[in-house]
């Protein structure tokens, strides 16, 4: 399945800008260089794919883009505003408002039902009355079709529903990013797909920039622009 | 609230063991606190006959010695001595004389059966200081206590074991082979009540051939509100004084040990006949004991709730990838511990209350003696405030580190984490 770039646009405003990060991991015995100089510039509505052998510091990336994690040195710019002197509950605040992520292994909460899973960002963000989170969860449930599982534990759904759960709860915020670390590595190529084009319908009726980590060639070449990493490094 | 009560099942559900052992250690550390709080409670809280515990104050010694310290005598006071010291004071409503120790005598009514009663000689005051509950008859004038009459307020209890009946008012009976007329009917009181118990209440009388310091007299002092400990103290301070200068022909003098004492230290043992009680050090120690009470099983505790939150390290992560900040990433987990807590504090806390009435020799009488106390003395208002208050206490302190530990988790490592 393609999906056409010609259909869309996005800005040629950055809203993701990475200058000169470099991520090293220091022990007592070892000092490992994850991310070496990493320039890397993103425009608003882009879907990005990020492609590289294991290990080679993709998730790393993933991970600083979405203030996860702080670089070692260089500076992460997000909608315009350097982060690197945010407080971490600035932090915080930021990622609830602007970002959302989807993970490989879903990483819904066990412990909550799927309206709880997909309400959590709402809950940690002020000023929204119990009434309007429960009609954006509403919506966004009805939207990705799983509203009749509203109530379901995530141990009673399929690994795609858990995926539909997940991308439920990164876009129930009306995020400007969507960080995805390998989000169809745990899901057949039937779901995959299905997930893809969740992704991609996002990307394209939402305007929501897509940073997405992938293994798979195929969902990499239906991005507006593959991104390929080696040992810490941007190759092409 | 729902969320967290959610999580809270879902650790039960996947980690039986630790949340039952976590609910179990939180129910026994409350009941073990909870009991010792219970059996220090009795001792202060306002219950007939002595609702007004907090202002109810007591002389109950004399202390005098010689000029040159050689010699000492202490002990209960006669009457006209604890008539001079706490007689007429200002600010106070109601000053009663009575014996402070309960004598135990033996009684023989219609019944026929010679049993041992607790008997307590008072002037008419007592009944204004101390609120008894009077089912019948009346209680003995002054002019009857001057007279020194042969009359008696017995308890319902005592009634019935004297005559069979519960209003024997106008029988007669014999108290220590002595022949005496029941005036009056009281509701029983509990021996927890340590000064205004009693079976069997005659008039004070005092001994002509008395000692004019010593005796078994103490003095009730009913402060009027407003009326402080100090403020009493200061004109008994006063009192001693004179006395002081009355002794000073025989060469003694009288020491003044900070009298008139309220209900703490009269109760918790902190006073004796020759020594100034040291209110201060007795509640250092008495927190202490608490203080130890709860940091042990805290400590316990929170070496539970960090194994439990050991395996939500990825759930935590996750949340803060959402936008969760280190603040409320700790209130969750407090008050998620709080929910424990308290469920445990309820079983704990019913278990006290089940100990306190079923188990003889958790409560004793001053004098030595087991008491069974009234629910109403284990189950009320204050002991709830106070168990949850406990409870709050142990969940603060046993939940705040490992909370803080997770709020300072690493959010990359910890969604990364394999354990959700």
């Amino acid at each position: 399945m393609h999906y056409a770039l010609s259909i869309k646009n996005y800005s040629t405003m950055s809203i993701i800008t990475l200058s000169g990060i470099e991520k090293v991991y220091r022990t007592k015995e070892i000092e490992t260089t994850a991310l070496e100089n990493v320039n890397l510039s993103i425009e608003q509505g882009e879907f990005v794919s990020i492609m590289g052998p294991s290990g080679c510091g993709k998730s790393t990336l993933l991970n600083i883009i979405g203030l996860l994690d702080r670089p070692t040195a260089g500076t992460v710019s997000l909608m315009g505003r350097e982060c690197g002197g945010m407080n971490d509950n600035t932090l915080s605040h930021f990622r609830n408002a602007n970002l959302g992520f989807v993970f490989q292994s879903f990483h819904l909460i066990p412990s909550l039902t799927v309206a709880d899973n997909v309400e959590l960002p709402l809950d940690y963000r002020s000023g929204m009355s119990g009434a309007e989170r429960r009609r954006a969860v509403d919506e966004v449930l009805e939207r990705l079709g799983i509203s009749h599982r509203r109530k379901h534990m995530p141990g009673q759904l399929s690994g795609g529903q858990c995926q539909r759960v997940a991308i439920a709860r990164a876009i129930v915020g009306k995020p400007s990013i969507i960080l995805a670390d390998e989000p169809t590595g745990n899901l057949d190529s039937k779901m995959g797909a299905e997930v893809m084009a969740l992704l991609h319908e996002l990307n394209r009726r939402d305007g929501i920039t897509i940073v997405m980590v992938t293994h798979n060639e195929a969902h990499a070449e239906d991005t507006d622009r593959t991104i390929r990493f080696f040992d810490g490094r941007i190759i092409s | 609230m729902k969320q967290k009560l959610l999580q809270i099942l879902y650790d039960m559900r996947t980690q039986p063991v630790s949340g039952l052992v976590t609910l179990i250690g939180t129910a026994l550390s409350i009941f073990l606190i909870m009991t010792v709080m219970m059996m220090q409670e009795v001792k202060t809280i306002p219950f007939a006959p002595e609702s007004n515990r907090g202002r109810i104050y007591y002389g109950l010694y004399f202390h005098q010695e010689s000029m040159d310290g050689n010699q000492s005598r202490s002990g209960g006071m006669s009457l006209p001595r604890a008539q001079q010291l706490y007689g007429g004071l200002e600010g106070v409503e109601e000053t009663s004389f009575f014996y402070n120790d309960l004598e135990d005598k033996n009684v023989k009514g219609l019944t026929d059966v010679l049993f041992s009663a607790k008997v307590r000689y008072t002037d008419n005051a007592f009944w204004r200081v101390f609120d008894h509950k009077l089912l019948a008859g009346r209680y003995y004038t002054p002019e009857e206590v001057s007279a020194h009459r042969s009359l008696a307020v017995v308890s319902e209890e005592t009634a019935r074991r004297l005559f069979g009946s519960e209003n024997p008012v106008g029988q007669h009976f014999d108290l220590d082979y002595n022949d005496f007329e029941v005036i009056g009917v009281v509701a029983n009181t509990s021996l927890l009540a340590s000064m205004g118990c009693g079976d069997i209440f005659a008039p004070l009388e005092a001994a002509s051939t008395e000692d004019p310091n010593f005796g078994g007299t103490a003095a009730a002092l009913l402060a009027a509100p407003g009326t402080t400990g100090e403020d009493l103290a200061g004109q008994v301070k006063a009192r001693y004084s004179a006395a002081d200068a009355e002794m000073a022909a025989d060469e003694m003098r009288a020491v003044y040990h900070g009298t008139p004492f309220g209900q703490e230290i009269i109760t918790q043992g902190w006073m004796g006949s020759n020594t100034t009680p040291d209110p201060d050090a007795g509640r250092t120690d008495r927190l202490t004991i608490y203080i130890i009470l709860l940091i042990v099983p805290a400590i316990n505790l929170s070496t539970m709730l960090h194994s439990r939150l050991r395996r939500r390290v990825s759930e935590l992560g996750i949340r803060r990838a959402l936008g969760c900040t280190r603040r409320r990433i700790i209130t969750d987990i407090v008050a998620e511990n709080l929910i424990v807590t308290v469920a445990g504090g309820i079983i704990g806390l019913l278990l006290g209350v089940l100990f306190g009435l079923f188990y003889d020799g958790l409560f004793v009488s001053p004098a030595g003696e087991a008491v069974r106390p009234a629910l109403s003395l284990l189950l009320n208002w204050r002991i709830l405030v106070t168990a949850f208050g406990v409870c709050f206490i142990l969940n603060l302190i046993s939940a705040s580190v490992p909370a803080w530990q997770a709020s300072r988790l690493h959010p990359a490592e910890a969604v990364n984490s394999s354990r959700l």
